[in-house]
């Protein structure tokens, strides 16, 4: 817990979703000779060829690989600081990359394919505040940060907690109080009427099995959460021709606000941020599969597989002319990961397909269920796939109310861990462990529970307090 | 006053010098002079009357829900109190048994008057330990102000390295029973008188509490027939683990004498509430602070309005005595009303009372000025123990004396203080919270005050502390090597458990049946069978065809580790983060003030208190988890600029 180690780090500094351009950190001595791993410098004022030969403040054109396979992954901007004059007083280097979420992850990942991990949560500013690199005053903005907090109790763990979520949390902590406190008279004083005890311990496990409930809510919540965060990413795959482009015109067409348009330079993919009922989308059109034409088996998979890769949802499009065969083997290998794959029959205004029984009888073994005609060009069935993705985004909150998402992933950690504790208390009361046994559990819960509204302490805190900040600040 | 002070008083004179001096012979002094002694320290123990040593002035039992577990603890570290219980039994049971084994709590009636008599003769023959019948009135100093020595009401002026003070409800003692008062220590014993003052002189801060005790009845006018009996058990545990491992296990229940139990009458409460205006209580007489945990019977039924009726047990004081303690029926209310609600009981309309209930006020020292070696932080040199430090109950006052002797010792030999904290035993939980939150009433043990209850309980007290108790020199090697020997069979016997597996047979049905359980499809293991609801140890004997004979308490501990496995883990989590908060020293010369971000109050409380660590400053009431975030950062900056 206090064992600062000084390993190599690394983490994406910009926010999260899509900008245009991306900035990624890595700090810790030593950090440039791992990175020479994934890096390839292409241009640098002093002719350098290695990332790590680059002299301190200086900057350099080239690309990030693959360390195992070499392929290039972006092109980008490297600039290297020198031990101890960087934000964290270690060796750093810089990356600017462009912004897409893929690009950034796929950046990552060579990283750590090189030997820098990923940074936990505020570890850059608590290396920074450790080697002395955090001058008074910020430290003193630290203290002041924590201050505030401590006048406004209920938002202890952040801001992130929106008024609505800290009051049902503050809900179910107090019931379970309550629950806690009656198990703790059945524990510590004798019964004088067993009947009337025995009623009023089904009254605490109803109290508990509700609470129970509700923080499972709350945790179903958070994958909505996050996509108010972070975007909800669906992917258009299929054939060049099939209708895609046609589709994302048409959906982004409409008098919706487009964010950003990036086209990225070493994948070919477009991807397009806009609003659906509220909901952020961002729609990413594997414009590359044109190039390769019918040869789905060979790069066409491995690109689209890329792209579908991380979407939460998929619009697999079939055109009149495609047949069953290639419909299945089309998609076949790139839904695993996908738990929403949408099969679009597209440009019905020329002609329906004639294997549409075939292909959906073949397509229904792959798990797909969701069958949708539409025209593209004559707007037809569009506002169904519009639907899609509106239900899907409700399924995932499971009944969660749009005030109660969990955004945060401290938070949600938490919960997932107070929930089980809670399901523990449960158990020890249906198995008549007894009700110390059940208070036990309980207390572990609440002591969760706690960690967010700022009612337990741990020696984790120094640490929760950095990671208060945004992730590589 | 200082030594050189006293010793220049009038007729005063030199009487001898010790390592430690103990004042007061009740169940802390006891402990800690005991404890004293043992560790080879030139010891003497003062009291106000030898034949009231170790008394048992109020309930005649020991043990219970949480105190049965202080007993063993005490034991455990090498203390004489669960010897001696055992030895002075007329009665065992284990309370809690419809619970979990985790608050399963031993408790014993004693016989009080041999109680007192087998303490007073173990003392007297033990090595480097020297009782004294005296009544000491001032505690003396040296020049710099560290204690160093005690002066008796005749001048008598002790010289002593350390001090340790045990003077129960002695203090300025004041009885009462409705409207007379009178100026005597309990049970008709003189009280200390000067002895407070003296305390308070050097800056201690004193404090007033009250506690109370029933009325005495002969048993032979009381009608048995109309009570319910209460028999003692067979198969409990001895208090002493040192008993335990030679088997000498408690009488059987027939050789026990029983406890009657009854319930008040709508003519008790009646005659109570008639009298209310009687009650020293109400009328504003008595000062002190009472226990919320062990009422009188009056404050029942002016709290518990909606309670009609509440109940009493009647328990015998001894095998040589018609003594009937009333427990449950503690009074402060006169003498004359007191006859009047006794006889409204059911059994009771011809009862002979022996000795009337009081209530007692007696001075105290305020626990937040004492750290958790039970030093005082204002007199170094100084101890306390028992109910000075705001405590009730004589296993409560055990378990601080033998904490207070131990370190009394560590001060003489110049080695640091041995503290058992919150996650090793009921004792560090009673003591933590008397010198950390302090207290406004006599504080009473209770298993809810404890984190960490499932890993507390009373058949493991040994694990937890017997190491400690060798460490120090109060467990001698051959018990310590017995203790590590039944570990290890613990150990042992629960792998094997969790090895062997059980064929699906009809035999094991029928067994499961019994439980309500299914038959699993295929071989399961004796642990996972043990760990179904109604599954014991005992009940799979037919299908363990491997098992060996083994001690009861042996294949307890192995039946609880294994059936309480996964919350024992959940358990022992929390505890690793308590610990991780105990390791964050503060050091003593901290500057709060200094600290940005603290709240005044945190600040302030922070300040005075001086708390060892983190996890000790957050059980401050009033410094809130904010203020020790921001503890923990200004310590970690500390760090690091110290570090370089």
């Amino acid at each position: 817990m206090y064992s600062y180690d000084d390993e190599p780090i690394c983490a994406c500094s910009t926010p999260a979703g899509i900008s245009g351009i991306a900035v990624i950190r890595i700090s810790g001595n030593g950090c440039g000779k791992l990175a020479d791993k994934c890096s390839v410098i292409l241009r640098s004022s002093g002719d350098y060829k290695k990332l790590s030969e680059l002299p301190g403040y200086t900057c350099a054109f080239g690309y990030v690989k693959d360390p195992s396979t070499d392929v290039k992954v972006d092109e980008v901007i490297f600039t290297r600081f020198e031990e101890p004059h960087s934000y964290t007083g270690e060796e750093m280097v810089e990356i600017s990359s462009h912004g897409s979420g893929a690009v950034k992850q796929e950046i990552l990942k060579c990283l750590g394919m090189s030997g820098i991990r990923m940074a936990y949560p505020g570890e850059f500013s608590r290396r920074a505040f450790i080697n002395g690199k955090m001058s008074l005053a910020s430290a003193e903005a630290v203290m002041d940060v924590i201050n505030s907090e401590t006048e406004r109790q209920l938002e202890a763990a952040g801001s992130l907690m929106s008024g609505k979520l800290a009051e049902e949390i503050e809900h179910i902590e107090h019931d379970l109080y309550d629950q806690a406190a009656m198990l703790e008279t059945f524990t510590e004083f004798d019964t004088e009427d067993p009947d009337e005890e025995e009623a009023k311990l089904e009254k605490v496990k109803d109290s508990l099995s509700d609470c129970h409930e509700r923080l499972t809510v709350l945790c179903k919540g958070y994958g909505k959460g996050r996509i108010l965060s972070e975007r909800l990413r669906v992917a258009l795959l299929g054939l060049p021709n099939s209708g895609k482009s046609t589709l994302l015109n048409t959906l982004t067409g409409f008098d919706r606000a487009i964010v950003t348009e990036v086209a990225g330079t070493t994948r070919d993919t477009i991807e397009v941020q806009l609003n659906i009922n509220g909901i952020p989308v961002t729609l990413i059109d594997t414009a590359g599969i044109r190039e390769t034409d019918d040869i789905i088996e060979s790069m066409g998979i491995g690109k689209a597989y890329e792209a579908g890769r991380g979407a939460d949802m998929i619009f697999y499009m079939i055109p009149p002319d495609m047949n069953a065969d290639e419909a299945y083997y089309g998609v076949k290998d790139i839904i695993e990961d996908c738990d929403s794959v949408t099969a679009v029959f597209s440009k019905s205004d020329t002609g329906d397909n004639p294997y549409r029984d075939e292909i959906e009888g073949k397509l229904k073994t792959l798990g797909i269920t969701n069958f949708i005609s539409i025209s593209a060009e004559e707007d037809l069935n569009i506002d169904k796939l519009e639907d899609t993705i509106i239900d899907y985004y409700q399924e995932l909150g499971g009944g969660a109310s749009e005030g109660l998402l969990i955004t945060n992933s401290r938070h949600y950690t938490k919960f997932i861990k107070a929930s089980k504790k809670l399901a523990l208390a449960l158990d020890a009361l249906d198995n008549d462990l007894g009700t110390e046994v059940c208070a036990s559990a309980l207390r572990a819960c609440l002591d969760e529970i706690g960690e967010v509204t700022g009612k337990t302490v741990s020696a984790t805190l120094a640490d929760t307090i950095f990671s208060r900040f945004c992730i590589g600040k | 006053m200082t030594v050189r002070e006293a010793l220049a008083l009038d007729n005063s004179f030199e009487a001898g010098t010790f390592d430690v001096a103990v004042v007061g012979a009740g169940h802390a002094g006891c402990e800690a002079s005991h404890a004293c002694a043992k560790l080879g320290l030139n010891t003497i123990l003062f009291t106000l009357s030898l034949d009231s040593l170790a008394n048992l002035p109020c309930n005649p039992s020991i043990g219970g829900t949480s105190k049965g577990q202080l007993v063993r603890e005490v034991d455990a570290l090498g203390g004489i109190m669960g010897i001696m219980a055992d030895k002075c039994a007329v009665q065992m049971r284990m309370l809690n048994r419809s619970k979990g084994p985790a608050v399963y709590s031993p408790r014993a009636q004693e016989d009080r008057a041999m109680y007192s008599v087998e303490m007073k003769h173990y003392l007297e023959n033990l090595p480097n330990l020297t009782l004294k019948q005296a009544h000491i009135t001032a505690l003396l100093t040296d020049e710099e102000g560290n204690a160093a020595g005690v002066m008796t009401e005749g001048k008598a002026v002790y010289r002593a390295k350390a001090v340790v003070i045990c003077s129960g409800t002695y203090m300025e003692a004041r009885i009462i029973r409705g409207e007379v008062i009178t100026e005597s220590g309990p049970d008709g014993l003189p009280r200390s008188c000067g002895l407070s003052s003296s305390l308070g002189s050097l800056g201690i801060p004193l404090l007033r509490f009250k506690t109370g005790t029933p009325v005495r009845v002969n048993s032979n006018s009381v009608d048995f027939s109309q009570m319910t009996r209460q028999d003692g058990e067979d198969d409990i545990p001895p208090f002493s683990y040192r008993n335990e491992m030679e088997g000498k296990l408690p009488a059987p229940s027939e050789e026990q004498i029983p406890c009657w139990s009854i319930w008040t009458t709508e003519e008790t409460r009646k005659v109570i509430s008639d009298n209310m205006d009687r009650s020293p209580l109400y009328s504003g007489e008595i000062k002190g602070v009472g226990p919320r945990y062990c009422p009188s019977i009056e404050d029942k039924f002016m709290r518990f309005k909606d309670k009609t009726r509440h109940q009493i047990f009647v328990e015998p004081m001894g095998r040589h005595t018609n003594e009937m303690y009333l427990q449950g029926f503690s009074t402060s209310l006169p003498e004359e009303i007191q006859e009047k609600m006794v006889r409204s009981l059911p059994g009771l309309a011809d009862a002979k009372i022996q000795r009337a209930a009081y209530a007692i006020e007696y001075d105290l020292v305020d626990p937040l000025s004492v750290k958790a070696s039970l030093e005082s932080k204002i007199v170094p040199g100084l101890f306390t123990a028992g109910q000075i430090n705001g405590s009730s109950g004589y296993e409560e006052a055990a378990a601080q004396g033998i904490v207070a002797g131990i370190n009394a010792a560590m001060k003489c030999l110049c080695k640091e203080p041995v503290i058992i904290d919150r996650s090793q035993g009921y004792i560090g939980v009673l003591i933590d919270d008397l010198v950390t939150k302090g207290t406004n009433e006599p504080y009473r043990m209770m298993t809810s005050r404890a984190e960490y209850r499932l890993f507390l309980r009373q058949d493991n007290a040994d694990e937890r502390l017997t190491p400690i108790g060798h460490r120090i020199g109060l467990i001698d090697d051959e018990v310590f090597a017995k203790f590590k020997e039944k570990i290890e069979s613990i150990a042992i016997e629960t792998e094997r458990l969790k090895k062997t597996y059980v064929a699906p047979t009809d035999e094991l049905k029928a067994l499961l049946d019994t439980c309500n359980q299914t038959l699993p499809k295929s071989g399961e293991s004796l642990a996972d069978l043990i760990k179904r609801p109604g599954v014991t140890y005992d009940l799979l004997a037919p299908v363990d065809r491997n098992r060996k004979p083994l001690a009861r308490n042996i294949t307890f501990a192995c039946e609880t580790n294994i059936k309480y496995e996964g919350y024992l883990a959940l358990e022992k989590e929390k505890i690793e983060k308590f610990k991780n908060l105990e390791k964050i020293r503060i050091p003593e010369d901290t500057d709060y003030s200094h600290i940005r971000g603290l709240r005044i109050e945190a600040m302030q409380k922070l300040s005075k208190m001086k708390p060892e660590n983190v996890g000790r400053a957050s059980r401050i009431s009033g410094v809130s988890p904010a203020d020790c975030e921001v503890l923990l950062v200004y310590l970690e900056q500390q760090r690091r600029r110290e570090n370089g």
